[in-house]
């Protein structure tokens, strides 16, 4: 209980030092902090929306005038039978103002073009790529339909997006942990330098390694958990900002915090490297033996 | 007369300093609650002979037997076990300068982890026997060479060491101070701890009754009697 006793006194001994510094490292490393959960709720709220996006798909099909009650009335009970929220169906006026851009017809005989253009359904599932698989199938056997496509590209673009970014996620995380971690070590080592004789006197009147390390690591640890209750906090406040700035008519984007285990794989990755900062700092003092 | 068992031995001892030779062949035991002199010429080897017993340096070769811990090249004792049964008084102090003449004394007490009562008990004792109770808050930096040179002795004390080494603890001191620092080392050796002393001053073992005297010149130490 004593031994404990001593080592919290000379913990606080080291603590009295640079002081400024510490401040210092506690500031940035809640920066860092900041900066790592700011990228995880980017990543967070964005694969979110991708996932709902990965699970979408739209079919679009066409056919001629002669079926198309038949087909009309079928689409709509797919769309009663399978809870679809929307189906667009565009009649061949519809297809001949997009072609004419607009431009008004006024000799020719409409009605035999419109005879002779196609209806188009345009059938979209957000979240249930499956179910519009089954309508697919369902539908190809279908007398009328002349063509059914599934457009996915837009997805598959946005997909290989979201592969590239995740590496580059990787780097700019491993980047700040490695950042923070250089600099727990850089003041470590200057307070090491700073209270050199200190250590060796306190070497050769017959302190462990023990006695002398922990401290340090003390340090390390309360730095660590200084900026991550810091960091967490800042994060809290910026949501709670940008929800404020977003979440708001026409815009509607709801940014949500980023989970617990999120904060953390955070929280244990600062502590972590900002301890063994401080303990590379100070592990050739043992080394030396003196 | 019949001298007590060894604490010290010291077998076949070498040091190198890269090609350069310190010291050679090495042989001497001394007894328990000896009061020792090393003498020599600077450069001799004294300094680099005490470091080895204070395990700051690895002989190059041989023996070394202090108490229960062995000094070799394969085997260096736990230091901090170790440096609790044998402390050192260095010729310039080795002080903290910002820390007071007591806190200079509780970092050992410290560094065993004594509870801050036990502690201030024993740095009050030593405060007293060693006439430092007027300066006791004072940082050390304000001190006189020989109030320093007795903080120092305070804290190497401090531990009840049953070795003490003392590297020059007379040569930054006035004459009539080093036989007051003689005398000091002299009341700690009637209570058991065993003194080692090296200095280039063969006058100072006129101050303590019954010294062992060696002297080491061209690396090599021989027993004067």
């Amino acid at each position: 209980m004593s031994y404990t006793e001593c080592l919290l006194e000379q913990f606080l001994l080291l603590m009295k030092e640079k002081k400024l510094q510490h401040l210092f490292l506690i500031f940035v490393l809640t920066m860092i902090f900041l900066l790592l959960s700011i990228i995880l709720l980017i990543n967070y709220n964005v694969v979110k929306y991708f996932k709902k996006l990965n699970s979408s798909a739209t079919i679009i099909i066409t056919w001629n005038s002669e079926y198309n009650e038949e087909i009309t009335s079928k689409l709509e009970s797919l769309k009663e039978k399978y809870k679809i929220p929307q189906i667009k169906i565009y009649s061949p006026k519809h297809a001949l103002s997009i072609l004419l851009k607009g431009e008004e017809l006024t000799s020719i005989n409409l009605s035999k073009i419109y005879q002779v253009l196609p209806y188009t359904a345009v059938i979209s599932c957000r979240e249930n790529k499956k179910r519009l698989i089954q309508i697919k199938q369902l539908l190809k056997k279908q007398p009328g339909i002349k063509k059914i496509i599934v457009d996915s590209s837009k997805i598959e673009i946005i997909n290989s997006i979201r592969s590239n970014y995740n590496y580059f996620l990787i780097i700019i995380l491993l980047m700040l942990l490695l950042a923070s971690g250089a600099l727990s070590f850089s003041y470590s080592y200057i307070l090491k330098l700073s209270k050199a004789k200190e250590l060796y006197i306190l070497k050769s009147v017959g302190a462990s390694n023990s006695f002398i390390i922990i401290p340090f690591i003390l340090k390390g640890l309360l730095s660590g958990i200084l900026a991550s209750a810091f960091g967490l906090l800042l994060t809290k406040l910026l949501i709670l900002y940008l929800n404020k700035l977003f979440n708001t008519p026409p815009i509607w984007i709801k940014i949500e915090m980023i989970p617990i285990s999120y904060c953390l794989i955070i929280t244990i990755g600062i502590v972590l490297i900002s301890c063994m900062g401080s303990l590379l700092a100070v592990n050739p003092l043992f080394k030396k033996g003196v | 007369m019949v001298r007590p068992s060894p604490i010290i031995e010291v077998n076949n001892l070498y040091h190198y300093f890269g090609k350069k030779k310190i010291l050679e062949n090495i042989n001497l035991s001394i007894p328990h609650g000896a009061f020792v002199f090393l003498t020599g010429r600077t450069g001799s080897g004294k300094s680099t002979f005490l470091k080895i017993l204070h395990a700051e340096l690895t002989p190059t070769a041989g023996l070394v037997k202090v108490e229960n811990f062995i000094i070799s090249p394969k085997n260096k004792p736990k230091i901090h076990l170790f440096r609790r049964c044998v402390q050192m008084i260095y010729q310039n102090f080795e002080l903290l300068d910002d820390y007071s003449v007591q806190e200079n004394i509780e970092i050992p007490l410290r560094c065993m982890g004594i509870s801050k009562k036990k502690r201030q008990k024993r740095i009050d004792v030593l405060l007293k026997v060693l006439e430092l109770v007027a300066v006791k808050d004072s940082p050390t930096i304000s001190l006189s060479g020989g109030e320093k040179q007795r903080v120092a002795i305070a804290r190497a004390i401090s531990t009840s060491p049953k070795i003490l080494l003392a590297d020059e603890p007379t040569g930054n001191l006035d004459k009539r101070m080093a036989k007051r620092i003689m005398k000091i080392l002299s009341h700690f050796n009637k209570h058991g701890t065993t003194i080692i002393v090296a200095t280039h001053s063969i006058e100072l073992k006129n101050l303590v009754q019954n010294p062992i005297h060696f002297n080491i010149n061209d690396s090599t130490i021989q027993e004067i009697k």
